[in-house]
């Protein structure tokens, strides 16, 4: 990768959060937002504390979900050596969401939350892979297992609804499960985020290794790597980075194709390139959909729904563009 | 480099009451450095099976192999695939990685499991491209390259680490004359250099041309020895069912075997 092309994904997230931080119902100009930081006097307190304790831990928390969101679709698409896998696809999203919408209906706190949600989400990758290890199984057979497992885990979210307690807790599921970045607070944050992050890190320095999973079984083994240990690595950080994500905010979905194709076809299929580039344009692209579905209209849009009407189309997309992969 | 075989066989697991069927049984191999053995017979013989055992992907059922005159069984992955490269039966490519990030793949034994390629890796990769005469197409994607263009990535790809012995799983298989020809020739090169190579092959003509030992699998026993003494007319016809004749030819002063196959014979 080009130097000016580095700099260039450092600034992006950079901007995009420096921008997107001046945006909103009310507009705060650059100049504010500095004086904000700095904790000026000469500002409004109301100004200050949506700077600060409403837009900053959002923007952050945009920034973290994409970028691993993003992350976490190139390892899948690496582990299942599937252009089409992510946590989506895979069923892993359902099976976070199940594990979450659990832990809330029995009351757990946040850290029981997102292990919960860890715990199904893994369960939901093992529970793919077994359904798609037939004897003849290709790319579209995995696709299909994991859209099984993933309806499974929708039922058993919709039985969660069922008996939850229709007064407090079924709203408060309904509305998390809808995606939305509105419950970003530093408390959260705090919870989620070093989860996320050591993931990246660990991703991040296997980058270049994981393009040994798109060998044969026997090309793995002739490579002398420890190919159980990257397999386990690589789908343990996924795993977590995605049920991390949706006990935070919800089954926000499909960045985990957007974000690794649009980097795929600009910087082709070499993890090397593409995990930077996926943590630094999953960041922006989070920030500024969240951005848009905060600010478009009067009431606040949940993003899910944003990245959905994107997402889907997308992904018909690559399903036709890429058919003699497919079959 | 020294791989010797004692008595291996291999059978895949029978059921209860059943004899156990062997896929061969008893071989006995020997290769030194800088020598290109041959691994014939029919469809079926188990010659995959039999570098698959060698290279530990599979347990031989019985028998002992030894690399360096140490038990293979002993050697740790990591110190058996410094040494040896695998060149897999041909596939089409399915990742669309460059040619270039293909071949540096091989270095993964030289890189650290948390880092990524150095200068030196970059530069190792290139010189191989460059050897083998695959440079001119280093930022093609693989799924773009033709079945002998993609071939040659692979045989860099297992050159790339240095290894000692490289094994190679019919490599001359489905290429046309030209390819067939570069591909045997890289193991002649190979060779000059002191890197062993064993090759299973569906072309006697190949193995009389090229290998120094030959292994036949497939007939009433397992055929191993220098290629002159082993590939005749009557293993030919013992093992194939084919009666073919064996004819020499002088050209530039140098003689070239050729292998002729006539008809199928009754017996197999």
């Amino acid at each position: 990768m080009k130097k000016t092309t580095m700099v260039i994904l450092i600034l992006l997230p950079i901007v995009a959060a420096l921008v997107c931080i001046c945006i909103g119902r009310i507009g705060i100009s650059p100049a504010e937002v500095f004086k904000a930081f700095i904790g000026s006097e000469e500002i409004k307190g109301t100004v200050r504390i949506t700077v600060m304790n409403v837009r900053l831990p959002r923007i952050l928390l945009g920034l973290l979900c994409g970028a691993g969101l993003s992350v976490a679709g190139c390892s899948f698409q690496s582990f299942f050596s599937n252009p089409l896998a992510t946590p989506d696809t895979m069923g892993v999203a359902g099976g976070a969401s199940f594990g979450a919408a659990l832990g809330l209906l029995l009351g757990f706190d946040m850290i029981g939350v997102q292990i919960m949600s860890f715990v199904f989400g893994a369960g939901a990758v093992i529970a793919t892979k077994l359904a798609a290890s037939g004897r003849d199984h290709g790319p579209a057979v995995l696709v299909i297992s994991g859209i099984m497992v993933g309806s499974l885990f929708s039922a058993l979210v919709s039985l969660v609804k069922f008996v939850a307690d229709a007064e407090s807790q079924l709203p408060a599921i309904t509305y998390w499960l809808m995606g939305s970045l509105g419950s970003a607070g530093y408390k959260n944050l705090a919870m989620g985020a070093p989860i996320i992050i050591v993931s990246i890190v660990i991703i991040f320095l296997l980058r270049w290794r994981m393009n040994l999973l798109s060998l044969s079984e026997d090309e793995l083994i002739a490579s002398g790597t420890n190919v159980r240990l990257l397999r386990t690595l690589v789908v343990i950080c996924a795993a977590a980075m995605t049920s991390s994500v949706i006990s935070m905010c919800g089954q926000v979905g499909w960045v985990g194709l957007i974000v690794p194709h649009m980097c795929r076809m600009l910087w082709g299929q070499d993890n090397k390139k593409l995990i930077p580039a996926s943590i630094s344009i999953g960041a922006a692209f989070m920030v500024i959909v969240d951005t848009m579905a905060r600010s478009v209209s009067a009431s606040e849009i949940p993003v899910s729904i944003l990245t959905a009407i994107i997402g889907a189309p997308f992904f018909i997309l690559i399903l036709t563009s890429r058919k003699r992969l497919i079959q | 480099m020294k791989l010797r075989t004692e008595n291996v066989s291999f059978s895949y697991p029978g059921r209860a009451g059943n004899e156990k069927k062997y896929i061969f049984r008893d071989v006995n191999i020997e290769l030194e450095s800088g020598r290109i053995m041959a691994i014939l017979g029919p469809n079926g013989s188990g010659k995959t099976t039999f570098l698959r055992c060698l290279m530990g992907m599979l347990k031989w059922t019985s028998g002992i192999s030894f690399f360096d005159d140490r038990d293979t069984n002993t050697l740790s992955s990591k110190e058996f695939w410094s040494k040896v490269s695998y060149v897999p039966q041909q596939r089409m490519a399915t990742s669309s990685f460059t040619a270039f990030e293909s071949v540096l793949l091989g270095r993964s034994g030289q890189i650290g499991f948390l880092s990524t390629p150095k200068k030196s890796d970059i530069e190792a990769t290139e010189k191989i491209m460059e050897e083998l005469g695959i440079i001119a197409y280093k930022n093609r994607d693989c799924n773009t390259l033709s079945g002998g263009e993609f071939q040659m990535v692979l045989i860099a790809k297992a050159l790339v680490s240095g290894p000692e012995l490289l094994i190679l799983d019919e490599p001359e298989s489905g290429l046309d004359f030209r390819n067939q020809l570069i591909v045997l020739n890289t193991m002649d090169r190979l060779k000059e250099k002191g890197i062993s190579c064993i090759f299973n092959t569906h072309y006697p003509k190949h193995a009389l041309q090229k290998a120094d030992c030959s292994l036949i699998l497939g007939g009433d026993r397992p055929y191993f020895g220098r290629t002159e003494e082993t590939v005749n007319e009557k293993t030919i016809e013992a093992v194939f069912g084919v009666r073919a004749v064996i004819n020499e030819m002088q050209v530039d002063g140098e003689t070239i075997k050729n292998i002729v196959p006539l008809y199928v014979t009754e017996k197999r």
